[in-house]
């Protein structure tokens, strides 16, 4: 079984809500808890993206437009940090509720601050008060004009993408329910919605942008990517999209459920993203024959990338291919999983020596069930057969020595500290640190030969050439 | 049609409401009712005392995927689907929260849908949150009031209209009261009266009646057991006219001062003319909710039950109504943003980070995931930062044994202690010796003691430390860290045979700084040359092992001294006897040196302690002698967050002339404690420097606190340069500081990107 410690540095259902919530632009998260629920949340989320309410302090000439109040970011409920405040509740608010402290809370932060939509969160220790606490949420939305989002329940120590999920849909539900989606009239040629990418995703906006290039090769236009920093304005038009596209199911079940139930657009699935040109030319094409649209400019791109991974892994492997000895080991999503797997092993030749799904209720078993097979990850059980892998599952990634390591800096760090001879490349958060100013992605054509210049020197530094 | 029926506990609200039931359902209706109470027995009299399966109950024993709403829904008379709540034992757990956690069941699985009435009886009062949510918008349309005409019973009656006040301040939900007879004295008038004051109706009066036990001996409503008789036309009365559509009002309860002269027998009339207990009483109400309309509600609803409105409701036109008076937008004050000042982090995470420190012992987080996810990452994001920046792993912040219970929301609501058992019990086979409890809020909150389970594992040869950072009581980030190093001081330090009498304990370091380990190896190079070793660092990078050994080492170093420290340290002293050393980690030469001397005297190495001094006493100097160029004479602003004795000796040995030196001033109401940028004072503080600055043009501005450095360009001051006000341990480490100002000094390179405000502005604002 995966260490107890590796284990617990995962996200929970809390973290996958606020980070649903916090990518919608110009939102506000509000905990309604004390402020050490508040401090952990903001640290991870959306280190490249631009924000300019993450702009503070800044005087004088610097003064820009949209940057926080520089007293409402040193107050009691942001206590200097501009992402997700807290109500900064104490012990007596647990006996004698929180409202108070809610209600003075919203009144600050919607009074110095235009934000595009209010998310209220109970903090677990709060929700288990069970306060009714809507009436005063919906009368401060009211009255500044800031649709809301309650969510009532965190839902104690529960996958995170679920968290994600439900909170897309409850998102999507509320303000429907309030009137502020547009009707399902006027529709946008060729546009689609793109559900799956998160504001917790190491690399959403390149990742955006590699996806909305692609597809505008193929004349097809993004309409609303929820919770990649989406605007609220896209948010309204949602229903004016030809088709949804489903990234990463098992963060979308329930929002696609949702989509399904209301509106008549098509929906279109990735079991694995679109990493590596097999993938990304089947994800264009797809989407391409669902919408009547030309794919020829993406697969001609699609074709350059083929050619320089063609030139590379030729000059740099012999035409052998990577020996035996060079493997990966890789943690993350079923989906983010598969399309590495194919592209790694399917496409490179590349044999994997570990995988680790995150997210999926293998997480909480015992040693003998912990590699049993779980229903969160049937595509990629099935493509690791048919890839002659599947051995890969059942092999512990704390435990690994002499790979390429694709994972959160945890887990990197974590083998590092019995294994110098690793070469780690991060793919999702917790990070390292590292500031990411040109916009990178796993995704797409881009996607596909960053990951081989992540490989090709990883090779070099394992010293795993021939 | 969705009822609910509240009233004090024992007043027979279960009697009433399985009577309703019935009547409802012999009228036609298909009826649902839901005991919303843990003793689980208000549905008994319908079902005939068949075997309850709580929805609670259900909930923690089934796996959420074969979980079934049939398994839990009884049928009783005619037809009647029966439900019970229940919820945790007497004494455990969160009963509120698990009404809640029932009815989120009974929505996911629609089980309210097939009913045309849903009835819920629900537990004496609106006591918490959780015993109010069959008063919210989406569950009962009309409630009633059960009372009799005692005291106790009507004061209940006021409480749950104040609750329901409270919660829907707007809503016109209360039905009326259904009087309950006790058969005692003048019950009848004072239930009457009680009703007449709070502007409600009696909707059925019930006589005392030995056929209610009748019935209740065979586990029958009275409707089922004798249709046609008296009592049993009240209940088919009131059926009647909820079918046919109640006239509803609005919660409006007496105030204390009301109740107080409606309980003296006061009249009606005289209770409702102290207008002045009860405008007050409105404007409490009004803090709760939105004020303009609350106030408007209680002017037109008290003593008025003509303003009440007929089901099916008309909210959609009074929140239409509501939209049109509202005021347009205005922004408006911040609220005093200081008023409460806020903690820092969360004592859990700080026990967390502390507990880790103890390699060969496993951390057992008691606690949702969340908790643990935040502590696990805080702690390691300084190994992470670690391996990026230095490329050094260091072991500090790679947690070795920490497992967390994932505390559920079962365990929220039932107790969690279980589940902690078994965590622990599978710590234990794997060997572990020790293990560390730290107890999140929601232990706190549903009140587990872990007392038992330490006493199990001491049977089996293992030592757990409970350290409980539950309740919110605890606080911040630093009560976490106290308490853990409290814990272990008294409970984990064992006695010893013999002394190593060349040996020190290292205690208190900064467990969350990269830079600890730095000064550690600082520290260990002056100990080496004196021929002493480390014990135990009390707690960073240590063992259990060193922590039992503690009182091995003849002396003690304080690392740093504040309040947490010196409580620590008197631990140490009063229940070991412990010596420390004067002072802390030495910092800047004549700390150093002083530390070096007493090291010298106390560990008889006087020679070799004079042998070192003379050693740095020359790179000293000769630091200084090259600094001085730069530095000697030149006008000196200071701005320190807090006491700063290295940069005084500092600015000595430079010969800098310091023409002010400012600390920021301290309000004791509003002190954060930890960073003065949150504190009242300090704009007032930052505008008097920069005044300052003004007024005495200096030649260098040194400021611990970076953010005055962004306001000095306001000042047509530029070049500040940040101090750190804890620079790093030894001899030379204030001389490595002043070193960095030189390149500084003098340097005003403003960069072209700040031109660029503009294309910014375009592009993303």
């Amino acid at each position: 079984m995966t260490e107890e410690y590796l284990r617990n540095t995962t996200a929970d259902y809390i973290t996958g809500v606020i980070s649903a919530l916090n990518g919608i632009k110009d939102s506000v998260v509000l905990i309604n808890g004390p402020t050490g629920c508040k401090t952990y949340y903001g640290f991870e989320t959306g280190q490249s993206v631009i924000d300019v309410q993450k702009l503070w302090g800044l005087r004088g000439d610097l003064k820009i437009k949209g940057a926080l109040d520089d007293e409402l970011l040193r107050s009691q409920f942001y206590m200097g940090s501009a992402e997700v405040p807290s109500t900064n509740l104490r012990y007596e608010d647990f006996i004698f509720g929180t409202v108070d402290q809610l209600k003075k809370a919203l009144s600050d932060i919607t009074a110095a601050h235009d934000y595009a939509l209010i998310g209220v969160v109970q903090a677990p220790g709060t929700s288990l008060l069970s306060e009714v606490i809507e009436p005063e949420v919906k009368a401060v939305s009211l009255d500044s004009g800031v649709p809301y989002v309650l969510i009532e329940s965190p839902v104690f120590s529960d996958n995170m993408l679920r968290g994600y999920d439900e909170t897309i849909f409850k998102i999507l539900k509320s303000l429907s329910e309030e009137g502020i989606l547009n009707e399902k009239v006027g529709k946008k040629q060729r546009s689609v919605n793109l559900f799956g990418l998160g504001s917790r995703d190491l690399y959403v906006d390149g990742d955006l942008e590699e996806i909305s290039r692609l597809l505008s090769l193929c004349g097809i236009e993004i309409n609303c990517a929820p919770g990649a920093y989406c605007s609220l304005d896209e948010l309204k038009d949602i229903f004016k999209a030809d088709v949804n596209i489903y990234l990463s199911p098992e963060k979308c079940a329930k929002t696609r459920e949702y989509m399904e139930s209301v509106s008549s657009i098509p929906s279109f699935e990735m079991k694995a993203l679109p990493i590596g040109p097999d993938l990304t030319e089947s994800f264009v094409r797809g989407i391409c024959s669902l919408l009547g649209a030309d794919p020829g400019k993406a697969i001609e791109d699609i074709e350059l990338a083929r050619s320089r991974i063609f030139y590379q892994m030729a000059r740099r492997t012999g035409g052998r291919g990577f020996t035996k000895e060079f493997r990966y080991a890789a943690e993350g999503e079923g989906s983010f999983l598969a399309g590495l797997a194919d592209y790694l092993s399917g496409y490179l030749g590349m044999p994997p020596k570990a995988f680790n799904p995150l997210y999926t209720d293998r997480e909480n078993k015992s040693d003998q069930e912990h590699y049993a097979k779980s229903k969160e990850e049937d595509f990629l059980w099935d493509m690791l057969e048919e890839l002659g892998c599947s051995d890969a599952l059942s092999k512990d990634i704390s435990k690994v020595k002499d790979v390429m390591l694709f994972g959160s800096a945890n887990t990197i760090a974590h083998v590092l500290s019995y294994s110098g001879n690793i070469y780690g490349v991060e793919t999702a958060y917790p990070s390292s640190g590292y500031i990411n100013v040109i916009p990178k992605t796993l995704l797409g054509t881009k996607g596909s030969l960053y990951i081989l210049e992540q490989v090709l020197n990883g090779r070099r530094l394992l010293k795993a050439w021939d | 049609m969705q009822i609910a029926v509240y009233g004090k506990g024992g007043i027979g609200k279960s009697t009433v409401s399985a009577n309703l039931s019935a009547a409802l359902a012999s009228l036609g209706e298909k009826v649902l009712q839901i005991g919303c109470d843990p003793k689980h027995d208000s549905t008994r009299l319908l079902h005939h005392g068949q075997k309850v399966r709580t929805v609670l109950d259900y909930i923690l024993n089934t796996p959420p995927d074969e979980q079934r709403a049939s398994d839990i829904l009884m049928e009783g008379y005619l037809g009647i689907g029966c439900i019970e709540a229940g919820g945790p034992r007497p004494g455990k757990g969160c009963a509120g929260r698990g009404i809640l956690t029932s009815f989120d069941f009974l929505n996911e699985h629609s089980v309210l849908k097939p009913y045309s009435t849903v009835v819920y009886d629900v537990l004496g009062d609106v006591v918490c949150g959780g015993f109010a949510v069959p008063v919210r918008p989406q569950y009962a349309q009309a409630i009633f009031l059960v009372t009799s005409g005692e005291a106790m019973a009507i004061y209940a009656a006021n409480n749950i209209l104040c609750g329901i006040r409270n919660l829907d301040p707007e809503g016109k939900r209360i039905a009326g009261i259904i009087y309950n007879s006790r058969g005692a004295g003048d019950e009848k008038e004072k239930v009457y009266d009680f009703a007449k004051a709070v502007g409600l109706p009696v909707c059925a009066s019930i006589p005392r009646s030995e056929n209610f036990l009748k019935a209740e001996r065979k586990a029958q409503t009275l409707i089922e057991m004798d249709t046609g008789s008296r009592e049993a036309e009240i209940f088919l009365g009131l059926a009647k006219d909820i079918r046919e559509g109640l006239k509803l009002y609005a919660a409006s309860p007496l105030s204390e001062e009301q109740m107080e002269l409606f309980m003296q027998g006061k009249s009606t009339e005289e209770v409702l003319a102290d207008t002045k207990a009860k405008s007050k009483e409105d404007a409490e109400f009004a803090s709760f909710g939105d004020c303009e309309s609350c106030s408007n509600g209680s002017a037109a609803g008290h003593g008025m039950p003509e303003k009440g409105s007929s089901l099916p409701g008309t909210k959609d036109e009074e929140k239409e109504e509501k939209n049109e008076i509202r005021p347009i937008q205005k922004k408006r004050a911040l609220s005093d943003p200081f008023s409460r000042m806020p903690l820092f982090g969360c004592a859990y995470r700080g026990a967390v980070d502390l507990a880790v420190q103890v390699k060969d012992a496993a951390v057992l987080g008691h606690a949702p995931k969340s908790c643990t996810s935040y502590a696990a990452n805080g702690i390691t994001s300084y190994g992470r930062n670690g391996l990026f920046a230095r490329g050094i792993i260091y072991p500090a912040f790679i947690p070795q044994h920490f497992d967390n219970t994932d505390i559920t929301m079962e365990d929220a609501i039932f107790g969690g202690v279980e589940h902690a058992r078994e965590k622990a019990l599978a710590l234990a086979k794997k060997g572990i010796k020790d293990i560390i409890a730290v107890t999140a809020c929601i232990p706190g909150l549903s009140g587990d003691d872990l007392e038992p389970l330490k006493k199990e594992l001491k049977s089996m040869g293992v030592d757990m430390y409970i350290v409980k950072t539950d309740g919110v009581s605890e606080g911040s980030y630093n009560e976490g860290m106290a308490l853990c190093y409290k814990t272990l001081a008294k409970e984990a330090v064992k006695p010893v045979n013999t002394l190593d009498k060349d040996s020190i304990n290292l205690v208190y370091e900064l467990s969350w700084s990269l830079k600890t380990q730095d000064d550690h190896l600082i520290l260990e190079e002056i100990l080496r040359e004196l021929g002493i070793r480390v014990n135990c660092r009390f707690l960073y990078d240590t063992t259990m092992e060193d922590i039992n050994g503690f009182l091995k080492a003849p002396y003690s170093l304080m690392a740093r001294e504040d309040k947490l420290g010196l409580e620590i340290k008197e631990i140490f002293e009063k229940q070991y006897g412990c010596r420390f050393l004067e002072g802390t980690l030495p910092k800047g030469f004549g700390e150093s040196k002083s530390f070096v001397l007493e090291l010298g005297k106390l560990y008889g190495k006087e020679e070799e302690a004079k042998k070192l001094i003379e050693k740095y006493t020359a790179l000293y100097e000769e630091g200084l002698r090259d600094l001085k160029k730069m530095f000697e004479g030149k006008r000196v602003m200071i701005f320190l967050g807090g006491p700063c004795e290295w940069l005084e000796e500092l600015a000595d040995d430079l010969s800098l002339d310091v023409i002010a030196s400012f600390r920021p001033q301290k309000d004791s109401r509003k002190e954060p404690g930890w960073n003065h940028r949150y504190s009242a004072n300090w704009k007032d503080d930052v505008k008097t420097f920069l005044d300052d600055i003004k007024r005495l043009d200096p030649d260098m501005v040194l400021s611990s606190e970076p953010a005055v450095l962004s306001d000095m360009d306001s000042a047509g001051k530029k070049g500040g340069i940040f101090i750190g006000r804890d620079i790093g341990a030894g001899f030379l480490s204030a001389l490595d500081e002043a070193n960095k100002w030189q390149g500084l000094l003098g340097r005003e390179l403003k960069g072209r990107w700040k031109n660029d405000r503009r294309v910014f502005e375009k592009h993303y604002c």
